[in-house]
């Protein structure tokens, strides 16, 4: 490797070959960077479709499952109303032997009724014919005979009493027969209009879950669409990243420099102990100097770039002329601070 | 931000030439910090001097108790750090930002790059630095005087 003068290397990267060969390298190393960036976008696309097309199957089966329990809980319920249909069948039937007893009962307490009022009114004829009667034989014949229609009277009016107790009792449970047949029929139309209700979710329960399994699978398929998309980009990053190395190394032959990753270096002629250095870019961080792209600094031979320092000046004021520290000492004591 | 006139408008610099100004603007780097962040803590070894070119920072020195006062509060174009530059010793005290805060932080290496190509410069900078120290000391004689 030759060693070169500044002159020279500065010759170097004035001309248009190092301009057009930094201009084509700096284009490849951007192109790399909005490569590299769609990788990592499409990558973290390709996680987040994933995740979510996991997620939206997961959300699918556990719609499913829900949508089975439903139609499981509405079987359940069929069942149960179907019981009590046929309970009520059977409290209608009871019902409707106590309403035939009743109105028989009715219908006997109707006739005791009867047959007290007329005993009653017999009773009140010959207590009347009694009273009326001038002799008192004729009275006399017609006490026994009062008294006889009197304790009949008496015997029907138990009788009539029993009659109308045993009614009120028997009507009291056709009553309540008939609540029963009322509940139970209010407790299955209940169960049939919950059974219907659960039905008509499970259902819609059952159309959602096919929907989100439609859509995991339109989101499974984006991942794998990103996912190809990425390894494209992942390829054209390292065709990008061959063609950089490539014209990176290409320098060594057309300047005659030693190639490093971020710098090129030529042997500095004026000293043998150190070497010109040119950053292919710009570092803000990272050396100990803000670095500028093709700006020429120099480094000794051993540390190489861990330590960077400027070119001397071209033009310095020798030392003799300058007098500023001179004016320091020869200032009184006031402006010396 | 044009470095070179930032460091010509600070005391610390006073007297450099605009090419020695130039040349320290390349060897220093640009430091932003938001307020609270620490510049550098009591105790670390010290390798810079630091410029404030925007915001405000307070100094703070550590109790035997290990609570912190604040001894100073320094603003644009104030400098500090520079005693560690001069004694070799770890920091005196903490640094940290009041506010938002640009720096531009010199490395003694880069200095000593500068102090190889302008000695005379560097030689100004240096009696800017004692000059600065001594009227802080004064200063603290005079506090001291007045307390005993």
């Amino acid at each position: 490797m030759k060693a070169l003068w500044l002159r020279e290397v500065r010759a170097i990267l004035a001309g248009g070959e190092f301009t057009g060969w930094w201009e084509g390298l700096v284009e490849m190393v951007r192109g790399l960077e909005e490569v590299r960036a769609r990788h990592e976008e499409l990558l973290s696309q390709v996680n987040l479709t994933s995740f979510r097309a996991e997620f939206t199957q997961k959300g699918a089966i556990d719609t499913l499952y829900q949508a089975g329990e439903l139609e499981d809980t509405a079987a359940q319920l069929l069942a149960e109303s179907a019981e009590l249909e046929n309970k009520a069948y059977e409290a209608v039937a009871n019902f409707e032997g106590q309403r035939i007893a009743v109105s028989e009962l009715y219908s006997a307490m109707g006739a005791a009724e009867h047959n007290l009022l007329s005993a009653q009114a017999q009773v009140d004829e010959l207590r009347a014919a009694a009273t009326g009667a001038g002799e008192a034989g004729e009275r006399k014949e017609l006490q026994p005979q009062l008294r006889r229609k009197e304790e009949a009277a008496q015997e029907l009016e138990r009788r009539f009493r029993e009659a109308q107790t045993t009614y009120e009792r028997e009507n009291a449970r056709k009553i309540r027969l008939w609540e029963e047949v009322e509940q139970l029929w209010s407790r299955s139309l209940d169960i049939n209009l919950s059974v219907a209700e659960r039905r008509a979710k499970g259902r819609r329960a059952r159309k959602t879950a096919e929907r989100l399994f439609h859509e995991a699978e339109r989101q499974k398929q984006m991942a794998e669409g990103l996912e190809r998309e990425g390894e494209q980009a992942r390829q054209a990053a390292e065709e990008l990243e061959r063609r950089i190395e490539q014209t990176r190394l290409t320098a060594r032959k057309l300047f005659g420099c030693l190639v490093g990753e971020e710098f090129l270096y030529w042997p500095r002629r004026e000293s043998s102990k150190e070497v010109y250095c040119v950053p292919v870019g710009d570092h803000a961080e990272g050396y100990n100097l803000e670095l500028k792209a093709r700006g020429v600094y120099l480094v000794g031979r051993q540390r190489g770039v861990e330590f960077i320092e400027l070119l001397p000046p071209g033009d310095t004021l020798p030392e003799e002329d300058d007098k500023r520290i001179d004016d320091f000492f020869g200032r009184g004591p006031r402006d010396a601070g | 931000m044009n470095k070179a006139e930032e460091l010509q408008n600070a005391r610390l610099f006073e007297g450099l030439l605009p090419e020695e100004a130039e040349m320290l603007a390349e060897l220093s780097q640009e430091r932003r910090l938001q307020a609270r962040d620490v510049v550098f803590e009591q105790g670390e070894a010290g390798d810079a001097l630091c410029l404030l070119v925007g915001g405000e920072v307070e100094v703070l020195r550590r109790r035997a108790d290990g609570s912190s006062c604040e001894i100073a509060s320094l603003r644009a174009p104030d400098f500090f750090g520079e005693m560690s530059l001069v004694d070799k010793e770890p920091r005196s005290a903490t640094v940290r930002a009041r506010t938002e805060v640009t720096l531009l932080c010199l490395s003694n290496k880069n200095l000593q790059s500068f102090a190889r190509v302008y000695k005379n410069a560097f030689t100004l900078v240096v009696i800017n630095i004692a000059r600065v120290l001594s009227a802080r000391l004064r200063e603290t004689n005079e506090k001291l005087a007045s307390r005993l």
